[in-house]
């Protein structure tokens, strides 16, 4: 679905942001990307959804390069939910998820009767159905969040790419978004991930990415992490734990 | 209907609620502006010191687009030049002028993501004031006066967007800040030139056009203003509902797929029209393209989809009612420019009480 080969980013020549990054990444597959702050996880992002351009490498999109696209394709292919959004209107939660019908629309044109069902119906898939009349920038950070994903879900893409998505959230919250995500993948989404919370990596299974300072990317099953890896690339002491009460490996600060 | 007095737009806050909650439909909202700005129409032609019944107003209307139905005129000739030729062309300029202001500033406010734009953001109405100021102290004609204005709009428009080019970076702030740099270079070079203005006779015409009248507006001028500006309503008209996506930025816009560069210049080139062409006939009024798509927001919410219309609907109204004031209230005009401040900012507050608790 998406193949990534050997791209490398840079804002100045000297100021390197990575290099050398290649994955592939499968239709229903869930890659979480792992790295401290500020060593171009969104950048990387920005490249997939041709916000930036790499220097070198490759970028291969269903079969052809991301270059090959319109922007209007591209977003019926790819979608990217950032961290926040900002609006200084107050759009209610169906107006906003409906701009997700966008690549759909003539350059002219508005949604149709058939949009406003679609969102409907994603609305009432996703148990956000009371929600519609709400004022988006006056939800929690949860209820943002799902509705962000409603309105990638009316974009209709093959891969989501999720930026952060569980920032600013508080647990019980995290893990409904991971569910979610789960469930998204689950229904044939390519998924990408970025978090700070190693966890969610072995939560979420699939493949885990870590990046570098350097700007290097290691890619292997979430199994392979070792508290070494993590505490060499957030530099602090970490462990990965064994509990038995739940049944999986956790990340654990000294 | 519940009574209540609590707030001072308990009236509106009623209505809003109505539309929102689909009790009152947004097409009968639009119906309902259409038939009151329709009779509005015939009331105002009516009034004035020349007294015409609402009825011959009609009949005359009447008579002259439908000339088949053959009406025995119950009228005086007079009337008829007063209605066609003096009355006629001044209310429909009122109406595109706040049309055409009020929808100029819902697109500027949605394209710059900025409640706070109005039509003059990008420094068309200092460049306005500019051409005509100049065309006046050259003492050149009334129409030559317009043509002028007309032009120092569009040149200041095009110095403002140009900036962010020579200094490479095309954000929407850079544009902002550049509107700001000129409108404020644009206001010196208007105070120079009221200095050097002859205080006699060219000072108080630069004043006069400044504060803003539709007072000399002619049928030619009306029928030149109409096309152009029905052509950028139907264009802002078209982009519409696009206009949400680039308020929530440029990022958003390009994760959805959609031109950013391109909205954002059909928005302001069909925006900047629309204000060079009223600011160009009627002089700076000021006030109407920040309140009326407040208000329009408060009756229909920040869909601009729905926005629009109902910016074209109430700007018109709203205008209709304060140039009727402005040639009536007393026996000289009184300046619109006057009037829509006195006007529009108590009532710009009115609505910011109103959405008090979304502030801050």
């Amino acid at each position: 679905m998406l193949e990534v080969s050997k791209i490398s980013f840079s804002y100045k020549p000297t100021q390197t942001v990575f290099t050398d990054v290649s994955f592939r990444l499968e239709a229903g597959q869930i890659m979480t990307l792992l790295g401290p702050n500020g060593v171009g996880k969104s950048t990387l992002f920005d490249c997939l959804c041709r916000l930036k351009t790499p220097d070198t490498g490759e970028i291969i999109l269903a079969g052809k390069p991301i270059a090959s696209y319109t922007m209007r394709q591209l977003a019926s292919v790819i979608t990217l939910l950032s961290q926040t959004v900002q609006s200084v209107f107050d759009f209610t939660v169906l107006e906003y998820v409906l701009m997700g019908c966008a690549p759909r629309i003539s350059p002219f044109g508005s949604p149709a009767a058939q949009d406003y069902e679609e969102v409907d119906r994603v609305l009432a898939q996703l148990g956000l159905s009371h929600f519609a009349d709400r004022i988006f920038t006056e939800l929690s950070g949860g209820e943002k969040q799902q509705v962000s994903i409603a309105k990638a879900i009316v974009q209709r893409p093959k891969i989501m790419l999720f930026d952060e998505p569980t920032s600013f959230l508080d647990v019980g919250n995290q893990q409904k978004i991971i569910k979610l995500i789960k469930e998204m993948a689950a229904t044939g989404y390519s998924v990408i991930m970025t978090t700070h919370n190693p966890d969610h990596a072995i939560q979420l299974g699939g493949i885990c990415a870590l990046m570098h300072h350097g700007g290097q990317m290691t890619i292997g099953q979430p199994e392979s992490l070792s508290g070494e890896m993590l505490s060499e690339i957030y530099g602090t002491p970490l462990k990965l734990v064994h509990v038995p009460e739940v049944g999986r490996m956790a990340c654990v600060a000294k | 209907m519940r009574i209540c007095t609590a707030s001072p737009l308990a009236g509106i806050s009623e209505w809003t609620t109505l539309v929102s909650k689909g009790k009152l439909s947004f097409s009968l909202l639009i119906a309902l502006l259409i038939v009151g700005l329709f009779v509005l129409f015939i009331f105002t032609i009516a009034m004035g010191r020349y007294d015409l019944g609402a009825g011959d107003v009609f009949f005359i209307l009447l008579s002259r687009i439908f000339p088949f139905l053959q009406i025995e005129p119950t009228w005086t000739a007079v009337s008829e030049v007063v209605v066609l030729q003096i009355r006629l062309p001044r209310i429909i300029g009122a109406m595109l002028i706040g049309a055409a202001l009020a929808t100029a500033g819902a697109t500027y406010q949605g394209l710059f993501r900025n409640p706070m734009a109005s039509p003059d953001f990008l420094g068309v109405t200092s460049g306005a004031s500019i051409g005509a100021a100049l065309a006046i102290i050259m003492e050149r004609s009334f129409t030559e006066v317009q043509i002028f204005a007309f032009v120092g709009g569009l040149v200041a428009t095009l110095i403002t967007t140009s900036i962010p080019k020579i200094m490479r970076n095309d954000s929407t702030i850079m544009l902002i800040l550049s509107g700001i740099v000129v409108s404020g270079l644009l206001r010196s070079v208007m105070s120079f030139m009221r200095y050097i203005a002859d205080p006699q006779t060219a000072l108080p015409s630069i004043v006069f056009w400044q504060m803003g009248s539709l007072a000399n507006v002619t049928p030619q001028e009306v029928m030149a203003i109409s096309i152009p500006m029905l052509i950028c309503f139907v264009v802002i008209i078209c982009i519409s509902w696009w206009i949400n996506i680039m308020s929530l930025g440029e990022l958003q816009s390009a994760v959805l797929g959609a031109n950013y560069k391109f909205y954002r210049r059909v928005g302001i080139v069909a925006s900047t029209v629309l204000t060079v062409l009223a600011v160009a006939i009627a002089g700076e009024v000021g006030w109407v393209g920040l309140a009326i798509p407040h208000f329009g927001r408060l009756l229909v919410g920040v869909d601009n989809k729905r926005l629009m219309p109902v910016c074209i609907l109430t700007g018109a109204i709203f205008m209709l009612i304060v140039d009727t004031f402005a040639r009536s209230l007393t026996t000289a005009e009184i300046p619109l420019g006057v009037l829509t401040g006195f006007v529009g900012a108590p009532f710009f507050m009115l609505l910011i009480y109103r959405q008090k608790t979304r502030l801050g």
